[in-house]
């Protein structure tokens, strides 16, 4: 019988700790024939499991475009990531997915991006990034705010460098003030500060912002100054999942299920939701 | 519809006829239904078992795989469910009518196989409610003691013996194949059903507008506070509730050796939402409002059906007396 | 019963209108005449809804303690917190005594508007509003329930409560209605580690009944509510006599009988009967 709840076992490729508490999985599918056949777009997630210790969401933060592996960062903060963080390389997990609903590439198209991140949020946006720095023609300006509370805390700390050189992109980083270390050499401030100091024009332009829920809060209210609308600034919510495809009653906020209708929402949609997130 | 007529005490021979070759489910006592060995076992009672028949096809625990370590890595052992036929008999009519009701959700996209075998195997005798409870309130949500969604074949008591409306071609072939048990009724016994299932819905006092309520229903509305204040989230509404379907899943054992479990879960529960990092549920009034609202407005915005069946069970059974039909008329009154 | 409705009404308003409470905690008529329901009034001009009689065995107390009770709340500063009034039957007054000997809220914090039966209650009320009888019939036969248990052999013990335990479905309805169980995380919903496995397997019911029967031994003052609620019949109340007389066997104490006495379970006495601990 199948089950929709089970899950692929993947191998552990390579564990990369981006901060003292966050690492990042290269998963590997057991069967070649299934990682061919495995698809997915920008945005969607999956449900991560260690056996005996229980499942939970997190994006799929390698692109489409790049699927050798699965990759998933992972912040340590309750029993199911602390399970993670305890793994090595060859060990066993279990991955099913992709599920949500994904960024609308196509409505991205021929636009000017601006990506505005914090911390851990940056891991859905990768995936986007990479989309979109691999399919670079079909877009316009690229532009990437990316911020965390200290050097330490930024993750994907290499990819960041490769961005920085990259001309086809206008990358800027920043730590919160007092967060910066002798070597840092970008922008002190927080995210919304820096993003208003970076001043995209609103003109034929997408955001897509995810972080913690006070930088949002605060990079809307700067993007509101910019004068972006709610239909142009797009976000990935995280709720508790249990399912992952719409069963188990968990996630929703009003009649939206985050696993179903999102986790990719524009501030159109959520500011029609009820404030329960 | 084609209809039988079938005499009380043939009733408990049928069940053991049909034991010959299926699994038979029908209330055992007050408190739930159950399967049953022999046609003696089965509890006829003014009270509508405790428990709804939701556990049968969405269990309270169901494993869905284990996991083992073995020399070359991991086993994952998938879980299989009976494929026997199944029989419910005497089941109530606003139990049966809560299965198409899940059935939108556990066929969202995503098939849940488990649940639809269950469906696919089991066929469905109901059984009307003579006299129907107090607490219940079928009828203002399109159903009625003598309902016939979801079931394959209706009884209903006669002054002498039951009426069987057949519903279903299910329930034709089950006729067919115990031909022996039951006779040809006519036009006075169908009259005399009909009389009678006008006489027990008149007894149904309660109701609801779920129109309005879809229409209605406020999130933001200053009143869910104080409409909780008597709730103690002690979750006995979501367990006995036939369409409440929320689930957990949880690993139980090591990473030696596990299974994965999907159990019953309650949105009433402080845990429901809780995240290490944020829960968007923290008041109490809070998860009160997701329970009204998820079924008498969410749901219905999805699937388009309320999530409710008025089984009147939440009312009978909350420790706190209270009684949703009020509360929830409260709830679009006050906004 | 209609006398003690007219003295609860009639202390309900003085208190609001003098303003000595802000929030009166009692029943109303529920749905129907043959139901009850625990009712919060704060303005005068409610409180004839405030009604006594035989469907108001609720207890009260749970609403004075936990998250988001009115008197511990952890939502509301502590000099925000109303002033209480509570209608308080025999069992809700007992488990008061109990809740202030766990400094969950002073004396002080809460006018007592108490109903007596005759049975002991450690605690004076502010106000006595009326007398009813006990159900002597409801005690003996749980008290006789209790004996045939005890003469059963150790594993026909077991075996019985095993049967009881296994329908238990989890819905811890029995947790929520006890004005014990305050715990900001309950031992069940603690994951790090899982103490309590979720699911309602004979093995995890029986740990968490027994865990739970263990957690309120000497607290406990066997009002009845978990019994009266559990969805499927688990006779709850057995355990709470059961475990009660065993605290008065050991220790000579009975909870709820004496608000300034110090509970067995939470203090040291230099003269504890138990010798491993000297």
């Amino acid at each position: 019988m199948d089950s929709l709840y089970l899950p692929h076992c993947m191998t552990i490729k390579e564990v990369i700790e981006e901060t003292p508490d966050v690492k990042t999985f290269r998963l590997a599918f057991g069967d070649d024939k299934v990682k061919e056949q495995f698809d997915f777009r920008a945005g969607q997630f999956g449900l991560y499991s260690v056996f005996g210790e229980g499942e939970a969401p997190f994006c799929i933060s390698n692109s489409p475009t790049r699927k050798e592996y699965i990759e998933c960062s992972i912040k340590r903060v309750g029993r199911v990531t602390n399970a993670f963080h305890e793994l090595n390389v060859g060990d066993t997990v279990g991955f099913r997915g992709p599920y949500g609903n994904s960024f609308p590439l196509e409505e991205m198209h021929g636009k000017n991006l601006i990506f505005a991140g914090g911390g851990i949020g940056l891991a859905p946006l990768r995936s986007l990034i990479w989309n979109c720095i691999d399919t670079r023609k079909k877009f316009r300006d690229i532009t990437i705010v990316y911020g965390a509370r200290s050097t330490a805390d930024l993750v994907y700390k290499r990819e960041l460098s490769e961005w920085v050189k990259m001309k086809r992109l206008n990358t800027v980083l920043t730590v919160d003030p007092g967060g910066e270390d002798e070597t840092w050499e970008g922008e002190i401030g927080f995210v919304p500060t820096v993003l208003e100091q970076v001043g995209p024009s609103p003109k034929n332009a997408v955001v897509i912002t995810c972080g913690p829920p006070i930088m949002i809060k605060f990079v809307l209210v700067s993007l509101q100054r910019m004068g972006f609308t709610p239909e142009q600034v797009i976000t990935t919510l995280e709720m508790k999942m249990k399912c992952g495809l719409g069963k188990c009653g968990r996630c929703n906020i009003g009649s939206a299920y985050v696993c179903k209708h999102g986790p990719v929402f524009s501030y159109e949609q959520l500011q029609k939701l009820p404030a329960e997130y | 519809m084609e209809a039988k007529l079938l005499q009380r005490e043939k009733l408990s021979q049928l069940v053991d006829a049909l034991l010959e070759d299926h699994e038979v489910v029908a209330p055992t006592s007050d408190l739930a239904y159950g399967q049953i060995r022999s046609g003696a076992e089965l509890h006829l009672s003014d009270n509508k078992p405790t428990q709804s028949l939701k556990g049968f096809f969405f269990p309270p625990r169901e494993v869905l795989f284990e996991s083992r370590r073995t020399e070359d890595g991991l086993e994952l052992v998938p879980s299989s469910s009976s494929d026997a036929p199944r029989v419910i008999v005497a089941a109530r009519p606003c139990d049966v009518a809560s299965l198409p009701v899940l059935d939108k959700l556990f066929g969202w996209d995503y098939q849940d196989s488990s649940y639809f075998q269950r469906r696919q195997r089991t066929t469905i005798i109901s059984l009307a409610c003579d006299p129907p409870p107090k607490d219940c309130f079928c009828v203002s949500l399109g159903g009625s003691p003598a309902g016939i969604e979801g079931s394959d074949l209706l009884l209903t008591p006669l002054r002498d013996a039951y009426h069987v409306l057949i519903i279903t071609e299910r329930g034709k072939a089950l006729v067919e194949k115990y031909a022996q048990f039951f006779e040809e009724s006519d036009e006075q016994h169908n009259q005399e059903r009909a009389r009678l299932e006008d006489e027990w819905r008149a007894q149904v006092t309660k109701e609801i507008d779920a129109d309005r309520l879809r229409e209605a229903l406020d999130f933001d509305s200053g009143a869910w506070e104080m409409l909780a204040q008597q709730c103690v989230d002690c979750a006995i509404c979501t367990f006995l509730c036939p369409t409440c379907h929320c689930f957990d899943i949880q690993d139980e054992g090591d990473n030696a050796h596990a299974i994965r479990l999907r159990l019953w879960d309650s949105c009433a529960r402080q845990d429901f939402t809780e995240m290490a990092v944020h829960q968007p549920r923290p008041n109490h009034f809070s998860r009160y409002r997701q329970r009204l609202m998820h079924k008498f407005k969410y749901y219905p915005e999805n699937f388009g059906r309320v999530l409710c069946v008025g089984c009147g069970r939440c009312i009978q059974y909350c420790p706190a007396g209270v009684d949703i039909t009020k509360a929830l008329e409260r709830a679009v009154e006050q906004r | 019963m209609k006398e003690i409705t007219k003295k609860i009404r009639k202390e309900a308003r003085k208190l609001l209108k003098d303003g000595r409470a802000d929030l009166v905690i009692g029943y109303e008529q529920g749905s129907d005449e043959e139901v009850a329901t625990p009712c919060f009034i704060t303005d005068v001009s409610q409180v004839d809804r405030l009604v006594f009689d035989e469907h108001c065995y609720h207890n009260l107390a749970k609403y004075l303690v936990g998250q988001e009770g009115y008197l511990t709340s952890r939502f509301v500063a502590q000099e925000k917190r109303p002033r209480v009034a509570i209608v308080a039957t025999p069992a809700t007054m007992r488990s008061i005594v109990g809740l202030i000997q766990e400094h969950q809220f002073a004396r002080d914090k809460l006018i007592i508007l108490g109903i007596l039966d005759g049975t002991l209650v450690g605690i004076e009320p502010d106000v006595v509003v009326g007398q009813i009888e006990e159900d002597q019939e409801k005690s003996a036969r749980i008290q006789a329930q209790v004996r045939e248990i005890e003469e059963m052999t150790a594993s026909e013990r077991w075996a019985w409560w095993e049967e009881q335990f296994s329908r238990c479905i989890r819905c811890y309805a029995c947790r929520q209605v006890c004005p014990f169980c305050y715990c900001e995380q309950c031992i069940s919903d603690e994951n790090q580690p899982q103490w309590i496995g979720k699911s309602s397997s004979p093995e995890n019911n029986r740990t968490w009944n027994i865990i739970r029967a263990l957690h309120l031994v000497g607290r406990c003052t066997d009002c009845g509510e978990c019994d009266r609620v559990c969805p499927v019949d688990i006779p709850l109340s057995l355990l709470a006599v059961k475990m009660a007389g065993e605290v008065e066997e050991a220790f000579d104490y009975k909870a709820g009988a004496d608000v300034d006495a110090k509970p067995a379970l939470h203090s040291f006495r230099p003269d504890d009967p138990d010798d491993f601990i000297r």
